[in-house]
Parts: structure tokens; sequence; C-alpha cells
């Protein structure tokens, strides 16, 4: 019983500390975000890795997602005789959840897990002690750029996952289920109002943030050795994906919850 | 003698380990220092006190008289211009080309043009012995020496007053490592600098010291010329000299 305890309490405090750190990290990010310099080539450098190199992961997500929707929801729907419900349920599933939560989960895996092992391995080899010793914030030069980044990135990603998303709910509605091309876009549209796109871009910010400032705590803090890069690299990805789901829930109950 | 850097009674500690505990150690304007000690002895640590990249659990380091702690954000990095440190492990940044990482510190505190700042690169591999032909390539597809004359050349580019060299023989033979050793001389001679070198290497310690500290378990167990080391009965001293 006492050994339980003391891992409990162990635990605990090991996990007050982190959730300690990562505030005051976000606190440093916030206090050198208006403050010069503003290293704009890194900015444009991390567009290109966050949002260019993850549109085809997030386009082949959507493109799948959008399929398998249309498959599954026209069989449920069926039963009920309710076909036709199935362009106007994919493109609400798709707009105000699947786009930005896989988007979200995608970018994690793919740029979370980048950042933090290149800040990590820039850790374990003084790059960033280099950076402090030659007057350079490292929070200023590595943070804000790709934070910044992911928060204009994944909004645009989102949105063009969303496109694709019904696309390929549309290519098998029509190909394959046999739907007028016409009356599938007719429902597609129909019911499509404004607050879904929009809820489903705040989301996007919002996974954007959570992913590239987890992606640089993770690497600031990583312990030594590739061991230590490993391990923060698997911490940072799993984190900001259970950190996608619950905000998730939380944006979603703030949106629709009445 | 006109003291330009003072460490006061360093202690450091991680996780209840003791690390330093109360260096005194002066470094002389002008003069290179050369701090000795086997691995793990603090040395690093010590080097990174000096920094600001760990802070001590006590103690304080004087740079012109005046406390590096106590001094504010904007005023330690003033302080830290005036540095040139290369790192243990070179810390080149690999994203960044050769003369990206050579000019970072001038683009990053200077205004200057671009032709300026090429010129400078071009001068300060000149100093280190670098051909111009690899200075749009990236430091992983150069030699270790390379790498580490990079490295020399980054750390001097801005004239520093103070220039800091952590191992700047690890992992290199002996030839390359008897150059590098040459081109510190050169460099803190022509530079009228002063410098503090961290080694375990004795050849670089009888090539480039004036004066030498010796660093065990986190103390300073002898302090004093080159000259002297040959003289010392430390105890200490002596079992390194000989085994290295």
């Amino acid at each position: 019983m006492t050994i339980i305890l003391k891992n409990l309490g162990k635990f605990t405090i090991l996990s007050l500390k982190n959730i300690g750190r990562f505030v005051i990290f976000g606190a440093k990010f916030f206090f050198w975000l208006p403050r010069k310099p503003f290293f704009l080539k890194q900015f444009f450098k991390q567009i290109f890795e966050i949002g260019y190199l993850s549109l085809p992961v997030v386009g082949l997500t959507a493109f799948f997602s959008g399929m398998v929707l249309a498959i599954q929801s026209y069989t449920g729907f069926a039963r009920l005789g309710a076909e036709d419900a199935v362009a106007t349920v994919v493109v609400l599933s798709v707009t105000r959840e699947l786009g930005p939560v896989l988007a979200g989960l995608m970018v994690a895996g793919r740029v979370g897990a980048s950042i933090t092992a290149e800040i990590g391995t820039m850790k374990v080899s003084e790059q960033i002690d280099a950076l402090y010793v030659m007057s350079t914030r490292p929070i200023q030069y590595l943070v804000i750029p790709r934070v910044l980044a992911g928060l204009i990135c994944l909004p645009f990603l989102v949105l063009i996952g969303d496109i694709i998303g019904i696309m390929g709910g549309w290519i098998i509605g029509v190909y394959q289920l046999g739907f007028n091309s016409m009356v599938y876009m007719d429902r597609t549209i129909e019911y499509l109002e404004i607050i879904d796109i929009f809820q489903g871009l705040v989301k996007a910010t919002i996974f954007g943030f959570i992913i590239t400032l987890m992606g640089c705590y993770q690497g600031f803090h990583c312990g030594q050795g590739a061991k230590g890069v490993g391990r923060a690299t698997t911490n940072s990805v799993v984190t900001s994906s259970i950190l996608i789901l619950i905000s998730n829930y939380f944006i979603t109950t703030t949106f629709f919850g009445n | 003698m006109n003291c330009l850097i003072e460490f006061k009674n360093i202690n450091k500690s991680f996780d209840g380990k003791i690390v330093l505990n109360g260096i005194n150690l002066k470094v002389i304007k002008g003069k290179s220092l050369v701090l000795i000690g086997q691995s793990g002895s603090g040395k690093s640590v010590l080097l990174k006190c000096l920094l600001g990249i760990i802070q001590p659990n006590k103690g304080q380091v004087i740079i012109n008289d005046n406390s590096f702690f106590d001094q504010d954000l904007y005023l330690k990095e003033k302080i830290l211009k005036r540095f040139g440190v290369a790192f243990q492990g070179n810390a080149l940044f690999d994203s960044l080309k050769i003369w990206e990482n050579i000019s970072f510190k001038l683009i990053q505190t200077q205004r200057l043009s671009n032709k300026e700042i090429k010129d400078k690169v071009e001068h300060s591999m000149d100093l280190v012995g670098l051909s111009k032909s690899i200075m749009h390539q990236y430091p992983s597809q150069i030699s270790g020496g390379m790498q580490k004359r990079v490295a020399i050349a980054r750390a001097i580019i801005d004239e520093p007053e103070i220039l800091i060299f952590d191992e700047p023989t690890a992992g290199l033979d002996p030839v390359t490592g008897g150059k590098i050793n040459n081109l510190i001389i050169d460099n803190v001679k022509r530079l009228g600098c002063t410098s503090l070198t961290i080694t375990h290497d004795m050849d670089s310690v009888r090539k480039i010291a004036d004066n030498v500290a010796m660093i065990s378990r986190g103390k300073i167990t002898w302090n004093g010329k080159k000259s002297e080391i040959e003289k010392s009965s430390n105890k200490e001293l002596n079992e390194f000299i000989n085994i290295i």
C-alpha cells in the first residue's frame, strides 16, 4: 500500500512539474512573440515544412476518409431508407470533425515528431547553447517561427482536406452508389453552414498551436543522447494527439453544446 | 596583473551530486589559461557557468569587475558578444551551409552589407586554412578536422575579446590536432585576446598555455604558470601528466 501511494505521489509530482514547465514555456512564447527580431526566413522555411510538405499526407487521409464515410453512412442509412442523407452526413462529418481531427493527428505524427527530433538533436549537440552564446534567443529563432507557421498552416491544410474529403465522398456517391452528381452536390451544399467550416478552422488553429508548441517543448526538454531524443519524440506525438482529442471535445461543446 | 574573468566560489550540483565545489579562479587579460582535468571533473560545467548556460547554485562570475549573473538579459547578451566560443562537438548548425554557420553571429549582431559579410567570411576561412570551395556545403559533408576549423572560424569572425575553446583537439588525429593547436595560438596572438581552453590533451597545454589550472572532483587542485608544471610536487597533477 505504501509503495503504491509513494509511486502515485511521485507520478503526481512529476506530472505537475511537467505541466508547470509547459505553461512556463508557453508563457515565454507569448512574452517573446511581439519582440524583435522576427526571423522571417525561418518562418517561411517552416511554412514550407509544415504546410506544403504535409499536403500529401493530409490530402490522402481526407480523400480515403471521405470515401469510407460515404460507404459506411450509405450502408447504415439504407436500412432506414434515408440514403439521401449520405451527402449531408459526409460534408458535416468532414468539415466539423474528421477534417480537423485527422489532419491534426497526421500533422502531429509528421510535423510534431520532426520538430522535436530536430530541436532535441540541436540540444544534445550544443547547437542551442551556440545560438545563445551568439546572442540569438533560441525561443525567437526556433520556437516562434514554428508555432506561427503551425497556427497559419493547419487551417489551410484542413480547408484543403475538407474539399478533398468531400470529393472522395462524391466519387463514391456518384460512381459506386449511383447518386446523381448534381443532386449529390446540392445535398452537400444545402445543409452546410458557415459555422460548420468555421468551427473546423478554429479547431485546426488550436491543433496547430498544440502540435508545434508541444513539439518545441519536448525538444527543448529532452534527455541526453539518442535515447533522450527518441523518448521526447514519442512523448511529443502521444501528448499532442491526446491534447488534440481532449481539446476537440471542448471546442465542439463550446460551439454546439447547446 | 589585470584580471578579466574571475570565478568566485562557484558551486554546482545536479540531483544532489556535487560537480563544482567552491571554484576560485582568475583569467588574466591577454593571457591564455588552459583548464585541465579528467573527464567528468567539471571542466565543461564550469565553462557553461561562465557563459550563463548553467546557473551555479552559489558563487559569482566576475567579468571586468561586473557580476555576470546580476546583469539583466540584454546586458548579458552584450557581454556575450565579446566572446567567441568553439564548442566541444563544434555545435555547427546542420541545416545551414558552412558560410551561413561562419557568418551567423555577424548577421545577428551587426548591420553589414552582403559584400562585407562575404569578405569577412572569406577572411576568417583564410585564417583557419579552409578552402572557399566548401562554403556552400553543409557541415555533414566535410571531415571532422574541417568542422573544427569551421567552428574556430565562426568563433573568431567578429574578432572577440575573449576566446573559449572546449576540447579543441578531441577526436582528432595528432597531426590535425597539432594544426588546430597552431591555429589557436596564431589567432589568439593576432587578435591579442584572452583565451580559456579546456582540454585533457597535454600537447595542447604545452603549445597553447600561458597559465594552467587543474580541476579535480570539482575543485581547483593546482594553478600556476606552464613552466611550473614539470617542477610541481602536486600529486594529482603529476599523475595526470604522466598518464596522459
